[in-house]
């Protein structure tokens, strides 16, 4: 009884961790305080092409051979990353979605997304947030 | 010669500095490069075998805040050689979700397939479209492209549902074949509404739409004897999500002569493509296509097209020879990685012919790699 449970309280640990590997992250100068998945989904495919408050969305990604984008595809849309990375670069080619910003690491996310006043993107949970970022938690 | 010594020296100059410049620091050309290269095994009595490389195109899409610009330029084989042609050319103003505002020449918003997917095959599922929403030049039944204005936009309506509208004017119709790129071809523009809803919760990724085109096709000697007035509706769903690829149209088109003329043709058309992804690369695929003309072949749809994209005359194979149709398709995309697809298919094909009242059926096999760069 006390491995099942112990085995349960490890799945529970570890789908938690899961979930808070990575954080969505936005300028600071967005007043946006929270997005629900679906909004998230959404923004990323061009579906919705602004921020609640009005600012166009400006996504930045990650190369497809990241951690971050492999948890964006895994974890909001439950597809693998290239299926991910195929629909993205489809909704450009419509004319859904502005080309994705690419940038090469989590640092390098942050300081692109300083500048950029819609600017969304993903870095790990662990990573340290600069002045003229700030992370917006995902509602369910 | 001596003269030309400091201008080269600084033409070096400031290539080696763009050479050993950081990456970051070069202002990048959001420029792609699409095309597919074919094998298509036919047996009819006229079919050949062939290897093809059908397309070659480049895509630039450019944003500027609220402000995008693309444009889709191809290079296209007809007759054994290429033509060029601009398929796109679309400025856009954002203004909110629920309000953008589009000016060029974009793919018109019939239907769910003909805005969705456009030229570059790494994106379609199969190795063509579904002819009912071909393009022009390739025997379709829709006007694909339009020049003109288009405003669309999306408005949510509560937590689990939210409509998207298209409304468009533009030059319309032209001969057959032809899209109208510079001048119409009639006084009354054409116009076109498309409106579809999104329900979310366990029905997200759902997407439920009709729309509405009427527009007027001119007289053309020895073909279309009265100009027509244009009349389509149709209805479409989709869904993509869960890795499931599901579309399914039917369009209902009516051409009314007017002006001495008497004559109405109607055609009715169906498609619905169904694919399932497995592994995140191998998505089996089948499709299912009917197309109903009348019994009187529609002087539009039967007319030889009068210029492809290059300015070519090219035969239209919908015509009196090969009249109502059903199409079958079967097969499989694999996606190697970001830039090559791999697609195999089998084809079965039912014409009749609206002359001899026979049927010709046709199998085709076909095999396509499609790039995207």
């Amino acid at each position: 009884m006390s491995k099942i449970l112990a085995a349960f309280a490890a799945l529970l640990f570890s789908t938690a961790a899961l979930a808070d590997e990575y954080i969505l992250v936005t300028s600071a100068s967005n007043p946006t305080a929270s997005v629900t998945k679906t909004e998230l989904k959404e923004m990323i495919l061009g579906k919705q092409k602004a921020w609640k408050q009005g600012s166009i969305v400006h996504l930045l990604l990650q190369n497809d051979e990241s951690k971050s984008t492999d948890w964006v595809a895994s974890q909001l849309f439950g597809v693998g990353v290239k299926t991910l990375i195929t629909k993205i670069r489809q909704e450009v080619f419509k004319g859904e979605l502005a080309k994705p910003v690419s940038c090469n690491s989590d640092a390098d996310c942050l300081e692109q997304a300083k500048s950029i006043g819609g600017a969304l993107t993903f870095v790990a949970a662990a990573a340290k947030l600069p002045e003229g970022v700030k992370a917006v938690p995902i509602a369910p | 010669m001596n003269s030309r010594r400091p201008w080269f020296h600084w033409t070096l100059l400031a290539a080696a500095l763009l050479v050993l410049a950081p990456a970051s620091s070069r202002a990048e050309i959001p420029l792609s490069l699409y095309g597919d290269i074919d094998y298509k095994y036919t047996k009819d009595q006229t079919g050949a075998s062939s290897f093809s490389v059908p397309r070659v195109e480049l895509f630039y899409s450019g944003n500027y805040d609220r402000l995008s610009y693309l444009a889709e330029v191809m290079f296209e084989a007809a007759n054994n050689a290429y033509t060029f042609d601009i398929e796109r050319v679309q400025l856009t103003y954002t203004f909110a979700d629920w309000a953008r505002i589009s000016a060029g020449r974009f793919h018109t918003s019939i239907g769910y397939y003909n805005d969705a997917f456009h030229h570059g095959y790494y994106f379609v599922l199969t190795t063509e479209r579904p002819t009912a929403v071909d393009f022009e030049d390739s025997n379709g039944l829709i006007p694909a492209h339009l020049v003109g204005l288009q405003a669309d936009g999306r408005i949510r309506l509560g937590d689990n549902l939210a409509i998207r509208y298209d409304a468009e004017v533009g030059n319309g119709r032209g001969n057959p074949g032809e899209v109208t790129l510079q001048f119409a071809r009639h006084l009354e523009p054409a116009m076109n509404f498309r409106l579809r809803f999104e329900p979310g919760g366990a029905l997200d990724g759902l997407l439920i739409g009709g729309n509405i085109y009427h527009d007027q096709i001119p007289t053309l000697a020895g073909s279309i004897v009265y100009p027509m007035r244009e009349l389509i509706l149709g209805a479409h769903a989709a869904y993509f999500e869960n890795n499931i690829h599901f579309v399914a149209e039917y369009m209902w088109i009516q051409h009314q002569e007017f002006d001495g003329g008497t004559n109405t043709y109607k055609t009715n058309a169906f498609f619905a493509e169904l694919g399932y992804t497995l592994k995140d690369a191998w998505t089996p695929y089948v499709r299912y296509e009917n197309t109903k003309f009348g019994s009187t072949p529609d002087p539009f749809f039967t007319a030889e097209a009068v210029v492809d994209s290059g300015g070519n005359a090219a035969p239209n194979d919908l015509g009196p020879d090969r009249g109502s149709y059903q199409r079958g398709t079967i097969g499989v995309r694999y996606i190697f990685n970001e830039h090559v697809a791999l697609k195999v298919e089998g084809q079965l094909q039912y014409f009749s012919d609206a002359v001899s009242a026979g049927r010709t059926t046709v199998y085709t096999a076909k095999t396509q790699i499609a790039v995207a760069f």
